[in-house]
């Protein structure tokens, strides 16, 4: 008996609707010579109509990765493309052998100020798109930032993952848009399968309102003419992301006379809430902003924004997070700014992603892929993460909760350490702690400051410790600890109140307490300057490096600086962004425990 | 499959293949170790391969599935299509019974079947029709609700639509339904309609559906198989459960079936029972349908050995190990009695049936055994023994009562059908209580 002979007609089928495809693109991009045509033939279309075996998937839940091959990446010192897959994507400096619409060429070459490298801004932002528009899963984990590189840089990088995810809803749109009319004309049998359960196909989330306003700019700046004859209440919209107009000017004000660091302003200064979702519908000839999730097809949202209203859903019967059954493309980017407010509602909100709805949302149920009826969602989504620097909770998310089947690209970069931005002379003592287990090195850890650092601390009598905490975690056992031995100390945790952390600092500075616990996301969110540190402990390392520089410089005006560094051998990431990545290697595995900067 | 008996008298035995059947099917068939076609097989199978509309009349158990199932598969074969044949069933238990033959049937080309019935989340439903089977199975309900909730499913393409168990399909007020579903399936199309009776809802049905049917016959009367052992014991009405007791003590190593009328006295019964030791289980109307399978289930794979059940289990559901079925009620229908006891000696094997019959029964008793046309010997029943009994059992009972009461209170507001109706209890009830006092006065 031949197997699967039933089969055999629907394999046709699809391939006639390959046919089909190929004949739109010719059809639409005339412009293009022939032979170009043929070669780059769409990843869209390739990347959704690969036929993925039961077998291939239950191999992508648990494959060890392996990142086989690298190249160069352009535009960095030292840093290298690592992929899973067998090659890189060919990059082209020509959009039109990237499967990119006629349409939005036109509207990326109008907003692109100066196109050097073919027509893209560098090689950076070439070879960035070219890793989107492959559907491969990226980590870009040295992202230049507005904050830290600069507008210009940034926006490249914005501009390159913005193209490739209008590009992916525009395809997705005219296909469906074309299907439906040959619906209506002729009397087909075999509906096409062209969507998923619901319309929202591309997730991006975003840190804070100033950043989705800067998004969205940049994303209407570059959508093709032709779909915002209007764009529907975008006055709303720049209202309610907007910077509140007095807030701005005080805190301009404010900026100018405090010594905050030039990236914490330009972080801090626009709208910084970090508590919002806006849906966004394209049609054919508009914009609209603040659609309802289920006729949307991108959805930006803050981690927060979009968990409450998953939280929601879990708790009333009528609603549901369906929305997120179908999402195709999940950008997450400034994933350090992320990192500081909660990395695990990330982790939630991935977990929600691709799962098999609960309702219909009256979607013609023959024309969804086969890909999300067989729950292979998730192995077709494709993730793209943009974070200054990278760090455990990111690495974990993108190797286990992304199973993308076409691959992943990371960035591996060497880093030359930020100890030479030190401008005092300090004594830095780097002291490894011995740890085989991940499960154990926060108890290690501790053991090893009660043994070694604090019994020195509790016979000096010298004032002035400061202990830097990155995990707020450490923090409360510490202060715990501290409690229980009675020692004299004050807190400035990402917790404490404003009257509790001036009256603190006072203290510290004169001498009344002697030791005060610091935690990284308090200086994140208010980059205090602290006075009279006379000694500083670092618990443990800071995710931004650009950090250990700051509180480290906090100590000049005293005399015989020195400071205490615990590690160990998983922080590694932290270590060699502050120490340099030869230096790190060197660190951890060298006999000695004890390192010594001055 | 059950092939009968009397085949094998004639000479010139037809075998699927000299029926018309292609290699591929019979290769299938010999794998499910069907040897023979079965006699409404032998008859439908050629008038189906010339492309007619079909009536069957054949009783439960004759391989009525696989008379429409093959011509269709074979069909498939030839025009491959999905959304090829859409089958009609009145339960949920005997649609998925008839999805799993044509699962296996059509297990080595590739052929998708999708289950429609109620019960069972309409999410996972929608997304199997959404993969586009070739074969959909469903009851009335669920079918119509999918039609009309599930945007883009339509039965517009189907090329066969079966009726299973028509008579029982209208009664139980799928009427209106199986309108809806006429509407929505294209008229060129071919329809066999199996029942087990010609009742006048189903001649009408036939006019409004078939064109031009051929009428296949298997047999006419009601019989019960020659190697079933049919027997009675007549207790006073207090003792109906001491009698149930004796019996399947007496019947002991057995796997056994036991019938009631409502759903509340399969709770009591099981109850009863369970409180004296004895691994019953039972499965009716008011249960949810995973947990009607889970009990199906665990007594197919032998884990429990008595099945305490309605009507709702009383068609269709081949249980091919029972050995014994025990009247605990006389049923109402005297049809139904017929379709009780077939759930025993199946596919030549022998098997047992006992009813315990009231003061009450008499009347139903005496028509049950007009329609099979026999009397029927009185079970070897020793009262002392029975007696000896009905101690521990009053105990039983008394438990089960007030288990009984105590959970009483939260069904109530919970008596709600299921979609499907699965179960004509309720009218039963009613009559039961109108047609015992006339016949009270009978003495046998």
């Amino acid at each position: 008996m031949k197997p699967d002979q039933l089969c055999s007609r629907h394999g046709d089928m699809s391939e006639h609707n390959g046919v089909l495809e190929l004949q739109d693109e010719s059809e639409e991009e005339a412009a293009i010579p022939k032979d170009n045509s043929k070669a780059t033939r769409n990843f869209f279309t390739k990347h959704l109509e690969h036929q993925l075996t039961d077998e291939e998937a239950s191999l992508l839940q648990n494959e060890g990765l392996k990142f086989k091959h690298g190249i160069r990446a352009s535009g960095f010192q030292q840093a290298m493309w690592l992929t899973t897959a067998s090659d890189f994507p060919s990059e082209g400096k020509e959009l039109s052998t990237l499967g990119v619409k006629q349409r939005l060429m036109k509207s990326w070459r109008a907003c692109q100020n100066d196109l050097v490298w073919g027509d893209f801004q560098s090689a950076c932002q070439c070879q960035f798109f070219s890793f989107c528009t492959s559907y491969r899963d990226v980590l870009f984990s040295d992202r230049p930032s507005f904050f830290h590189s600069g507008q210009k840089q940034d926006t490249e990088i914005m501009d390159a993952y913005l193209l490739h995810v209008l590009n992916h809803i525009l395809r997705t749109r005219d296909l469906v848009t074309k299907n439906n009319e040959k619906r209506d004309t002729t009397n087909a049998d075999e509906a096409p399968r062209d969507q998923g359960f619901t319309r929202p196909t591309v997730l991006i989330l975003l840190p804070l309102r100033s950043i989705a306003l800067r998004l969205v700019k940049r994303l209407l700046d570059l959508v093709p003419s032709v779909h915002k004859s209007s764009i529907e209440h975008k006055a709303r919209f720049f209202d309610e992301f907007g910077a509140e107009d007095e807030d701005s000017e005080e805190d301009a004000a404010g900026n100018a006379r405090s010594s905050k660091p030039a990236d914490f302003s330009a972080l801090f200064s626009g709208n910084n809430d970090d508590h919002f979702r806006i849906g966004i519908k394209f049609t054919r000839k508009s914009v609209k902003l603040y659609s309802d999730f289920y006729s949307s097809d991108l959805i930006i949202a803050s981690p927060l924004g979009l968990i409450t209203r998953i939280g929601e859903a879990e708790e009333e019967k009528e609603k549901d997070f369906d929305f997120l059954s179908s999402i195709e493309i999940l950008v997450v980017d400034y994933a350090d700014v992320i990192l500081m407010q909660n990395w695990s509602h990330v982790t939630d909100i991935g977990e929600k992603l691709n799962q098999i709805p609960t309702q219909q949302h009256g979607t013609d149920f023959m024309r969804i892929r086969e890909l999300f009826l067989n729950g292979y969602g998730r192995y077709y989504r494709q993730t793209v993460i943009l974070s200054s620097h990278t760090d455990a909770g990111i690495n974990a998310f993108f190797h286990r909760s992304c199973a993308n089947y076409s691959g992943k690209i990371k960035l591996r970069c060497k880093y030359p350490g930020v100890l030479s931005k030190i401008v005092i002379q300090v004594r830095q003592v780097y002291e490894r702690i011995e740890c085989s287990s991940l499960t154990d090195v926060d108890e290690t850890r501790f053991k090893f400051f009660t043994k070694q650092v604090f019994a020195i601390l509790k016979e000096s009598m010298q004032g002035g410790i400061m202990i830097f905490i990155s995990s707020y975690f450490d923090f409360v056992r510490l202060r715990n600890f501290f409690k229980a031995e009675n020692m004299s100390f004050c807190l400035l945790g990402e917790y404490t109140k404003q009257s509790d952390i001036s009256r603190a600092r006072a203290w510290f500075f004169h001498g009344k307490r002697r030791i005060m616990l610091y935690t990284e996301r308090a200086h994140f969110y208010h980059r205090f300057k602290i006075r009279g540190i006379k000694e500083l402990i670092f618990y443990s390392l800071p995710q931004n490096a650009q950090f250990y520089v700051e509180v480290t410089n906090m100590m000049e005006g005293s005399e015989n600086h020195s400071s205490t560094i615990l590690f160990s051998h998983f922080d590694k990431m932290k270590l060699e962004r502050i120490v340099g990545t030869s230096r790190a290697k060197k660190m951890l595995k060298s006999q000695n425990k004890t390192f010594m900067f001055c | 499959m059950v092939q009968d008996d009397d085949d094998q008298l004639s000479e010139n035995i037809p075998t699927f293949k000299s029926l018309g059947l292609c290699d591929q099917l019979c290769e299938a068939c010999a794998a499910l170790s069907w040897e023979k076609p079965t006699k409404i097989q032998v008859e439908t199978l050629p008038l189906a391969f010339e492309g007619r509309d079909l009536i069957g009349l054949a009783q439960t158990g004759s391989g009525k599935t696989g008379a429409f199932a093959l011509p269709i598969i074979q069909d498939l074969l030839d025009h491959p299509q999905t959304l090829f044949a859409c089958i009609i069933s009145p339960t949920r238990e005997l649609a998925i019974q008839i999805a799993e033959q044509f699962e296996a049937l059509g297990s080595g080309i590739g052929l998708k079947c999708t289950v429609v019935v109620g019960g069972v989340d309409m999410m996972a439903q929608a997304i199997s029709l959404a993969k586009r089977p070739h074969i959909v199975v469903g009851t009335p309900g669920r079918l119509v609700d999918h039609l009309t909730n599930t945007k883009g499913f339509s039965l517009r393409s189907i090329k066969y639509l079966v009726l299973d168990e028509a008579d029982r399909l209208l009664s139980m007020d799928y009427e209106h339904e199986i309108d809806e579903i006429l509407k929505l399936v294209p008229k060129e199309r071919r329809t066999y309609l199996f029942s087990a009776t010609m009742t006048n809802k189903v001649a009408k049905l036939q006019r409004a559906c078939l064109k031009n049917p051929a009428k296949i016959q298997v047999s006419s009367k009601y019989t019960t198989v020659d190697t079933l052992k049919q027997e009675y014991v007549f207790v006073p009405v207090k003792s109906k459960d001491c009698a149930l007791v004796y019996l399947l003590n007496e019947l002991a190593g057995s796997t056994t079936m036991v019938f009631t009328r409502t759903c509340e006295c399969t709770r009591k019964v099981a109850m009863i029972l369970r409180s004296l030791g004895l691994d019953a289980i039972p499965i009716n109307g008011q249960m949810s349908q995973p947990k009607r399978l889970g009990a199906l289930n665990k007594f197919k794979a032998g884990e429990r050995s008595i099945l305490i059940c309605t009507d709702v289990a009383s068609r269709g559901l081949d249980i091919p190990s029972v050995d014994v079925v025990v009247n605990y009620d006389i049923p109402m229908n005297s049809k139904d009695y017929i379709h009780r006891v077939g759930r025993t000696a199946r596919a030549g094997r022998s098997g047992r049936a006992v009813s315990i019959v009231t003061q009450y029964d008499i009347g139903l008793f005496l028509r049950i055994e007009e329609l099979i046309g026999k009397k029927l010997p009185e079970f070897p029943m020793d009262d002392e023994e029975r007696k000896l009994l009905e101690e521990r059992v009053s105990e039983a009972q008394r438990i089960a009562t007030m288990k009984m009461r105590e959970r009483g209170g939260m069904r109530k507001g919970k008596k709600r059908r299921g979609t499907d109706g699965d179960d004509e209890d309720d009218h039963i009830v009613a009559k039961r209580s109108f047609g015992g006092k006339k016949q009270k006065g009978f003495a046998r």
